[in-house]
C-alpha cells in the first residue's frame, strides 16, 4: 500500500548501515582483493601487482592439485551424505514427536561446545593407544595396535562428520519445522503410504533445505585444513591444506589465491549439479511455487 | 526404534566429548580404559603453564570485545531486518549471512590479505575483529526470529502511554528481546572463544587459547589438552549457566518486590 | 454550543500516490462515542492514527482540546489507545501495564497505587493485578488495555477495533461494559470498527467511512432509518434495492414505476422522470397469502427460499419480473407461515421507500 519509503524503513537502514558496513569492509572488499591478487604474479614471495592467468594456468593443470581437490571432495561428500542421513531421521524426531525443546538445547550444546577438542577426541579414540586398539588388545582380538585406524581419510571423515552432525541437523530442523503436519496427514488421508509421503511430499517441500544442509556440510567439510593435519597423515593432502600452506610457508599467495577461486567455481558446480539430480529424480519441484 | 536411534546420535554427540573430560581427571598420561586412578595433576600443570595461562587471558579478551561489538551492530542488523521490506530485506540478509557459506580457510586468506595490503600488524585486534565476522551471521540469524516476531504496536503504545522513542527502546523494546540476544550473545561469545581456522590467519604472535592447544596437538598426545579442552568448555557453560541463573534471580526479585507490594497494600 | 473535543480540518493523508484520506472534516464533541465505521481500506485506522499522532496528515489542522497538534508526538497527546490486539507488555504484569503511563509521569507510588486499584475495580479486574498478561483470558486483556489507556485520564479514549479478537459471546457481553465504562467516566471515546452491529448498538454517532472519505454522520437510528447513498442503504444492515423511475409527483408523494407495477414514496427533491433506486428494507415488508389482498400496492411472488434464524424468518420472494426481495419478520408462536414455493403477496408501507439517487 505504501509507495514511498516509510519511517519504518528508514530506521531500518539506519540500523542495518553498521552490520552492512562491516560486512563491506571485512568480507566484500577482502575478498574482492583477494580475487585480483590471484592474478598477481609472485617473485620471491613477494607479490607483484599484474594480470597473469598463470596461477589458474598452474593449477588447473596440475595433475596433483586435481588428486587434492578429488580427495578433499571424497571427504566433502561422504561428510555431506552421512551426516545428512543422519541427522535426517533426528529432525524428523524432534519436530513431530517431541514436545519440548530440550532434546534441541542438547545439541545446540554439542554445537558450541569445541571444534578442536572433537577433533582431538578422536585422535585420542582412533589412535594406536586409543580407545578402539587398547580396547580390541585388552579383548586378545589384536596382538598389534592397528595403525591404518587413524591418520587416513577415513578419520578425517568420521571426525568431519562428528563435527559438523549438529549444524546438519539445525538446517534440516528449520526446514522440515515448515512442513506442518497436515500436509503429511492430507498425503496419509489421499493414500500415500510413508515412504510415498516422505519421498513425494516432505522431501521436495523441504529440498531447498536440504541441498543447503548438504552443500554447507561439504563445502566446509571439503574446505576444513585441521582435521586432515591431525587424523589424515602424509596421504591426506586436501585442497585445504594445499591453500594454506601457500600463504604460511612457500608463501605463494597469488597461486594460493587462485586455488581458493578454483574451489569455489567447483563448489558452485556441484550445487548445480546436486540440485539438478535432486529435479531429475522428481525429489524437487521443477518450478519455485513459493 | 526411532527413539532408541535419536538417543544413539546424541551419545554419539557427547560420547567424545565425555572422554576427553573424564581423561582429564586421569593420574596418568595413559588415555585408555581402565583408567588407574583420578587427580587432577593436569589442570596443575596447565596453569603451571604460562603460555596456556597467557593464552586463556587472551582468548577471553578476544572473546568478550568480539562479543561486544556483535551484539551492538548484530541487534541493530536484526532490528533492521524486522523493519525492512523487499529487495533491501533479502539483500542485507543475503550479504550478512554469506560468510557462514564458506569455509573458514577462505575466510582467513582474504583477510590475511587485507591486512598485509592496509599495512596492518596482525595482533589480538585483528582477531578481534575477524570474530566479529564470523560470529555476525549466527548472531543475527540466532536473533532475527524472535525480533521479526516482534510487534511493533508494542512500542507504538509505549509511545501513546508518553514514552519518548528512547523510553519506549528502553522500558519495552529491550526488555523483551534481552533474553534472545543474550542466548545470540553467548553464542558469538562460544563462537569467538573456539575459533581456530581464522585465527591462525589474523593472529599474530599473540596466540588465543585453541591456537596454543592446537600447537600443542601437533606435537604430543598429552592429558594436559584433555585438561585444556575442558577448561575452554567450562568457561562457555559458566557463562550460559551464571546468565540462567542472572535471570532466575531477577524474576524472583520482581516477584517478591511485588508480593511485599500486595501484602503492604492490603494491611 | 459547547466547543468540540476533537476537530478534524480538511484532513488529507496520501501514501506515495496512493490517497489513504480525502479533506477529512470532522469535530467529536465532548463525551459522545463516535464510530468511525467502514470496510477495510477505508481509512478508518488511518484517520485514528493521526489523532494518536502515529501518522502525520499529508495536508490539514487537527485541534485537540483547542491545542493544535499537528507535528506533537503520540506521547505528548491527551490521547490514549486501545490497541487492536491490546499490544500489552508482555514482561510486564497487570499492575505495571496499568502503571506504566503513570511512571512516565513521575507520580508518587501511593498514588499511582491508589489510581490502579480504582481504576482496576472499574474494569472489574481487582483480584488479578499480579498476573502475566500470558495468564489473561481474551477478555481480561481486553479489560487490562482498556485500564491501561484509562488510568492517564485521557481527553479522548482510541479505541481500534477493539473486540475483533474476541468470540462473539463475550464481544457482545464487552459491548455492555464499554457501555457502562463510558457512563462511568464520562471519557470521550472514538471507535473504529467494520462491525455495524457492534456501531450501532455503541455509538452516539457513527461516521460512516468509503475509499478515504465520509459517507454519512449521524445517529445509528437516523442512518438506518434514511441512509444518504446505496452505500450507507447497503452497508449498514440489509436492505432491497430496486431501480425505479418516478412517475409523477403529487404534493407530498410521488408516484414510481419500479417494474411490475407503481409504489408511492415522498416526493421530497423529485420531479417526473427522474431515474432513483428505492431501498426498502426487509422488515418493512408484509407478506400475505396470494388470496387476500393488502391495502395498498401489492405484488405476486413465489417463496423460492427461507431460513429460519432463531427469533426471525428470512423469506426469499421472486416476484413475477424475476426480482427478488428479501423479506423478514419477527417469529411468532405461529412459527413458519409460509412454506417454499409458496405463492404470496409483498407489499410496504410508503414510509419503507427511502430514496437513493441513480
Amino acid at each position: 500500500m505504501a509507495q514511498s519509503m516509510t519511517s519504518r524503513e528508514r530506521t531500518g537502514l539506519m540500523l542495518a548501515a553498521p552490520a552492512f558496513l562491516y560486512m563491506i569492509c571485512f568480507f566484500v572488499a577482502p575478498t574482492i582483493l583477494l580475487f585480483v591478487f590471484s592474478f598477481y604474479r609472485s617473485k620471491a614471495f613477494v607479490p607483484i601487482p599484474d594480470f597473469i592467468l598463470d596461477n589458474y594456468w598452474r593449477a588447473l593443470t596440475s595433475a596433483g592439485f586435481w588428486r587434492v581437490v578429488g580427495l578433499s571432495l571424497e571427504i566433502g561428500l561422504a561428510t555431506a551424505l552421512l551426516s545428512v542421513l543422519a541427522s535426517f531421521p533426528v529432525a524428523w524426531y524432534i519436530v513431530y514427536r517431541t514436545r519440548n525443546n530440550s532434546l534441541l538445547y542438547l545439541i545446540i550444546a554439542s554445537w558450541i561446545t569445541s571444534y578442536l577438542v572433537r577433533i582431538y577426541a578422536w585422535r585420542m579414540i582412533l589412535g594406536s593407544n586409543g580407545f578402539v586398539n587398547s580396547t580390541l588388545e585388552q579383548l586378545g582380538l589384536i596382538a598389534q595396535p592397528l595403525e591404518f585406524i587413524l591418520y587416513n581419510p577415513v578419520a578425517v571423515v568420521i571426525a568431519l562428520v562428528h563435527i559438523y552432525l549438529p549444524l546438519t541437523l539445525l538446517m534440516l530442523l528449520s526446514a522440515l519445522r515448515d512442513v506442518r503436519t497436515d500436509y503429511l496427514e492430507a498425503a496419509r488421508d489421499l493414500g500415500a503410504s510413508s515412504l510415498a509421503t516422505l519421498v513425494k511430499v516432505t522431501i521436495p517441500m523441504i529440498h531447498r533445505g536440504l541441498v543447503s544442509a548438504f552443500m554447507f556440510t561439504l563445502v566446509l567439510a571439503s574446505g576444513d585444513y585441521v582435521a586432515p593435519q591431525v587424523l589424515g597423515g602424509t596421504s591426506s593432502m586436501t585442497v585445504g591444506l594445499l591453500i594454506s600452506n601457500q600463504f604460511r610457508q612457500t608463501g605463494n599467495w597469488p597461486f594460493g589465491a587462485a586455488m581458493a577461486f578454483i574451489c569455489f567455481a567447483v563448489f558452485t558446480l556441484i550445487y548445480l549439479a546436486v540440485v539438478l539430480l535432486l529435479r531429475a529424480l522428481g525429489l524437487a519441484p521443477n518450478r519455485r511455487y513459493h | 526404534m526411532l527413539r532408541a536411534y535419536v538417543w544413539l546420535y546424541v551419545a554419539v554427540l557427547f560420547g567424545p566429548l565425555f572422554l576427553i573430560v573424564l581423561f582429564s581427571f586421569h593420574s596418568t598420561p595413559a588415555q585408555y580404559f581402565p583408567m588407574q586412578g583420578l587427580s587432577i595433576i593436569w589442570y596443575e600443570k596447565f596453569f603451571e603453564n604460562h603460555v596456556l595461562v597467557e593464552s586463556m587471558r587472551r582468548s577471553i579478551i578476544v572473546a568478550v570485545s568480539s562479543t561486544i561489538i556483535t551484539t551492538v551492530i548484530g541487534s541493530m542488523a536484526a532490528l533492521a531486518l524486522a523493519r525492512l521490506q523487499g529487495w533491501a530485506k533479502s539483500a542485507f540478509g543475503t550479504i550478512t549471512f554469506a560468510p557462514v557459506a564458506l569455509p573458514g580457510l577462505f575466510i582467513g586468506i582474504s583477510l590475511l590479505t587485507l591486512f598485509s595490503q592496509l599495512g596492518i600488524n596482525r595482533s589480538l585486534v585483528t582477531v578481534a575483529l575477524a570474530h566479529v565476522l564470523i560470529s555476525l551471521p549466527f548472531f543475527i540469524e540466532a536473533s532475527r526470529s524472535r525480533l521479526e516476531y516482534f510487534d511493533l504496536s508494542l512500542e507504538e503504545a509505549a509511545r501513546d502511554l508518553g514514552a519518548s522513542a528512547w523510553d519506549s527502546f528502553r522500558l519495552v523494546t529491550l526488555p523483551i528481546i534481552a533474553p534472545t540476544l543474550i542466548g545470540a550473545a553467548i553464542l558469538s561469545f562460544a563462537i569467538s572463544f573456539d575459533e581456530v581456522i581464522v585465527t591462525i590467519f589474523a593472529s599474530g604472535s599473540e596466540t588465543t587459547l585453541p591456537i596454543a592447544v592446537w600447537s600443542m596437538m601437533r606435537q604430543a598426545m598429552t592429558p594436559a589438552i584433555n585438561a585444556a579442552s575442558v577448561l575452554a568448555l567450562s568457561c562457555v557453560m559458566l557463562l550460559i549457566v551464571s546468565f540462567a541463573l542472572a535471570g532466575w534471580l531477577h524474576r524472583r526479585r520482581k516477584l517478591d518486590r511485588r508480593k511485599a507490594f500486595n501484602d503492604g497494600a492490603g494491611a | 454550543m459547547t466547543q468540540a473535543i476533537v476537530q478534524l480540518d480538511r484532513i488529507t493523508k496520501s501514501f506515495g500516490a496512493f490517497r489513504a484520506l480525502h479533506e477529512i472534516n470532522l469535530d467529536v464533541r465532548h463525551g459522545e462515542i463516535l464510530t468511525l465505521l467502514g470496510p477495510s481500506g477505508c481509512g478508518k485506522t488511518t484517520l485514528m492514527r493521526i489523532v494518536a499522532g502515529f501518522e502525520q496528515p499529508s495536508t490539514g489542522r487537527i485541534l485537540i482540546d483547542g491545542a493544535d497538534m499537528v507535528g506533537v508526538p503520540p506521547e505528548r497527546r491527551p490521547v490514549n489507545m486501545v490497541f487492536q490486539r491490546y499490544a500489552l507488555f508482555p514482561h510486564l504484569d497487570v499492575f505495571d501495564n496499568i502503571a506504566f503511563g503513570l511512571r512516565l509521569k513521575r507520580l508518587p507510588a501511593a498514588e499511582i497505587r491508589t489510581s490502579v486499584r480504582k481504576i482496576l475495580e472499574l474494569v472489574q479486574m481487582q483480584d488479578l493485578s499480579d498476573r502475566w498478561i500470558n495468564q489473561l483470558s481474551g477478555g481480561q486483556a481486553q479489560r487490562v488495555a482498556l485500564a491501561r489507556a484509562l488510568v492517564n485520564r485521557p481527553a479522548v479514549l482510541l479505541l481500534d477495533e477493539p473486540l475483533a479478537a474476541l468470540d462473539l459471546k463475550i464481544r457482545q457481553h464487552m459491548v455492555t461494559e464499554l457501555k457502562r465504562i463510558h457512563t462511568e467516566t464520562g471519557t470521550t471515546f472514538i471507535y473504529v470498527t467494520h462491525d455495524q452491529d457492534e456501531a450501532m448498538m455503541l455509538s452516539d454517532r457513527i461516521v460512516l467511512m468509503n475509499q478515504g472519505r465520509i459517507e454519512q454522520i449521524g445517529s445509528p437510528e437516523s442512518m438506518y432509518a434514511a441512509p444518504d447513498s446505496l452505500f450507507a442503504a447497503q452497508f449498514l444492515g440489509d436492505t432491497n434495492l430496486l431501480p425505479a423511475r418516478v412517475v409523477s409527483v403529487n404534493g407530498m408523494v410521488a408516484r414510481c414505476d419500479i417494474g411490475i407495477g407503481a409504489v408511492d414514496v415522498p416526493a421530497k427533491g423529485l420531479a417526473a422522470g427522474n431515474e432513483v433506486t428505492l431501498s426498502v428494507r426487509p422488515e418493512t415488508i408484509v407478506l400475505s397469502a396470494d388470496g387476500v389482498a393488502p391495502p395498498g400496492p401489492s405484488f405476486r411472488g413465489k417463496v423460492r427460499d427461507l431460513a429460519f434464524i432463531g427469533n426471525r424468518i428470512v423469506y426469499w420472494v421472486t416476484l413475477e419480473n424475476g426480482q427478488t426481495l428479501r423479506c423478514q419478520e419477527a417469529r411468532t408462536v405461529a412459527g413458519l407461515r409460509f412454506q417454499a414455493h409458496a405463492p404470496v403477496r409483498a407489499s410496504w408501507p410508503v414510509e419503507a421507500n427511502v430514496v437513493l439517487e441513480g
